[in-house]
């Protein structure tokens, strides 16, 4: 494969065309963008760019976030490498390169597999078992079902996934799904502030509510107009679980009603099992003395006695 | 009478080719069923409409495979063979062992030596079904099952034998002359339901005919309603095959029956959820027990008990044991006002307590 690659050579700016949509699946933050643009601007260029020949014209393979940088400097000539080998080399070799400055994260991988599938025209069962080895992936074929349906995904779910914005539980769950259901979920979620666990939750609830109507998650979205919550991720999980759980909603709502009604002392609580289950509530007692339990542990048996929690006995046994 | 079920192919493990099970079996197949010998080390075959005959190394015999936390009912259950010729949709088999072959296995000698050996431990009375990996009956008229398991508890009176089924598939079992703790036991489902969810089984109005049958004969049949579930009108389908029940058989004949309603790993969802896709059946609102299991939301299965134990007895006594299949002590207590003990279910069943333990006395 070395011979593929030709000597260093200097190349005027304008004779190279972009290549990232085909080639490129470098995945930077705009963190790692900036620290490119200035090492670029202090240092010039270090590295040359991989090029090819693509339909006569010289082609950016490898280097497209260097080749962005140096035109946005105004450079006016590249130094570049050119490759003369096969397509599958090439896709060899540009994952060499990108190794070399350390490993791919799983958007990054996605991406290689399915912009090298697309040009090299192979089926993923054609992959060696080493190359997915090199790519981080177990060594066998079942391992690809994961990164090429990342790979689909549209850019910016894409992103949230290389960045881990997506939690793995989510996307695992998402992967089971429909790719449209999938792609309205991840949609519906974008820009929103959710923890792992609710958007799992969020993940799970439209899932499973679009399943049980029979529908596709978009038309259950629109339907209960869930679509635009802006980064009120909150509100969409809230929604989406009622929606999901009515009666257990419904008791949840009417349980915080009852136990506000009761008007308990500070420091004294009613709490339920998850889901109600058991059939048994539990008090707490917070105190500062014993005095302060006395006086609550009165008042409590006062309010049974009264009969104030009979509300209660819905919740029990 | 449903259509008695034959396999699509039979392979047999060269080991087991020539044992006195398999040579029966084969000698009952029609003889268009393409047969296979398996050499040792070929990949086992798949796909449940593949009868697969093979020799069974380990034990036979085991305590019933419960729930953490829930409440035991002391069964065991005498595995002689693996996988369900049925379809149905709740089935756990098809998350757990979905391309599992139907596997029979031939060692029965093995199995009847295990079976002796521990029932010599055993002075008091014990409940041990062969339903719990497969159906117990559907493909007798091929194993002859009922036959061998009627001779082997024949001597032990102590011991219940349950033989589980969702067909009615007895002409075998009532030629074996059963022994009196050989019970036959069916799972039975609103017709409705065991139409859309419950795939090859017999009809309800099957099974019930088959269970008046051996009740006829004077033996004991067994119900199982698992798992019950929360369709549309679900106290009107119920009440009617209850009902249906008693008119079938008298409830003197009826050793117990048991209620337990849909559950399922979480897991299960995540992976048949697209699949399951417009049956509402899976999505209500279940969530998770104390052993991981998805349920229906306490107060309705709650209410889905009371509504049994009210019925049954209302239709068919306070004679016949009723008991609740992988719940806990709480829903125990709180459904049937029982507060059961260690041991009290399984002593209930057995007929060693009675009275003060009845639950809806």
């Amino acid at each position: 494969m070395a011979n593929a690659v030709g000597e260093i050579e200097r190349v005027e700016r304008g004779a190279l065309a972009p290549g990232g949509g085909r080639y490129s699946f470098s995945l930077k933050s705009p963190g790692e963008r900036d620290a490119l643009n200035d090492s670029l601007k202090r240092q010039g260029q270090l590295t040359p760019l991989l090029v090819v020949e693509d339909d006569g014209a010289l082609t950016v393979a490898a280097g497209s976030g260097r080749f962005a940088a140096l035109t946005m400097l105004g450079a006016e000539y590249i130094w570049v490498r050119r490759f003369t080998g096969s397509r599958k080399s090439l896709w060899e070799r540009l994952l060499d390169e990108q190794l070399s400055g350390g490993g791919l994260n799983p958007g990054e991988v996605a991406l290689y597999l399915k912009k090298r599938l697309a040009d090299t025209k192979e089926t993923a069962d054609e992959l060696s078992l080493g190359l997915l080895e090199r790519l981080g992936l177990p060594a066998r074929h079942g391992a690809l079902d994961d990164p090429l349906w990342i790979g689909g995904l549209e850019p910016p779910e894409l992103f949230r996934y290389a960045f881990g914005e997506l939690p793995i539980k989510g996307v695992r769950l998402l992967m089971k799904a429909k790719k449209e259901d999938a792609l309205a979920i991840l949609r519906a979620t974008r820009g929103v502030r959710l923890g792992a666990n609710k958007l799992n939750e969020v993940i799970k609830c439209a899932l499973e509510c679009a399943w049980r109507d029979g529908i596709g998650v978009q038309e259950l979205l629109e339907r209960e107009k869930l679509g635009r919550f802006g980064e009120d991720g909150e509100t969409l999980r809230m929604a989406l679980l009622k929606l999901r759980y009515p009666t257990v909603s419904e008791w949840e709502e009417s349980f915080g009603v009852d136990t506000e009604s009761l008007k308990l002392p500070g420091g004294v609580n009613i709490s339920h099992t998850p889901g109600f289950e058991g059939g048994k509530l539990r008090i707490t007692f917070a105190f500062p003395s014993l005095k302060y339990l006395d006086d609550n542990l009165k008042i409590v048996r006062d309010k049974i006695a009264g009969g104030d929690f009979a509300s209660m006995e819905k919740y029990l046994g | 009478m449903s259509a008695k079920l034959i396999p699509a192919s039979v392979v047999v493990d060269r080991k087991v080719w020539e044992a006195p099970f398999t040579l029966s079996l084969l000698g009952r197949l029609p003889k268009n069923v393409p047969i296979t010998i398996r050499e040792e080390g070929e990949a086992k075959p798949k796909g449940k409409r593949t009868l697969f005959i093979t020799h069974e190394p380990g034990s036979f015999l085991k305590a019933c495979p419960c729930s953490p936390g829930v409440v035991e009912c002391g069964y065991h259950v005498f595995t002689l063979g693996f996988q369900c010729p049925y379809a149905c949709s709740y089935c756990f088999l098809r998350f757990y062992a979905p391309d599992e072959p139907l596997t029979l296995y031939a060692n029965l000698d093995d199995a009847a030596r295990q079976f002796k050996d521990a029932a010599k431990g055993w002075s008091q009375p014990i409940r041990i079904g062969t339903g719990e990996f497969t159906d117990s009956l559907a493909l007798d008229h091929l194993t002859n099952h009922s036959a061998y398991l009627a001779e082997l508890v024949r001597p032990y009176p102590n011991i219940l034998m349950e033989v589980k089924t969702k067909s009615d598939n007895v002409e075998a079992l009532l030629g074996a002359d059963p022994p009196e703790n050989l019970i036959a036991a069916w799972s039975v489902n609103p017709p409705g339901f065991i139409g859309s969810d419950e795939g090859g089984t017999a009809t309800l109005a099957e099974r019930l005919h088959a269970a008046g049958r051996y009740a006829k004969a004077g033996r004991r049949v067994a119900f199982h309603f698992d798992p019950v579930v929360m369709v549309e009108g679900w106290q009107d389908e119920y009440l009617a095959v209850i009902e249906r029940i008693f008119e079938s058989v008298a409830p003197e004949a009826v050793a117990w029956i048991s209620v337990g309603t849909l559950r399922f790993p979480k897991r299960f969802i995540e992976e048949w959820g697209g699949k399951l896709c417009g049956n509402p059946l899976f999505f209500d609102e279940f969530l998770p027990s104390p052993d991981g299991k998805l349920r229906y939301f306490w107060p309705r299965r709650r209410e889905i008990y009371r509504f049994f134990a009210a019925k049954v007895k209302e239709i068919g006594g306070i004679g016949v044991p009723l008991y609740l299949c992988m719940e806990s002590a709480e829903m125990y207590s709180s459904a049937l006002g029982w507060p059961v003990e260690e041991g009290a279910v399984e002593n209930f069943l057995t007929g060693m307590a009675r009275g003060p333990l009845l639950p809806y006395d």
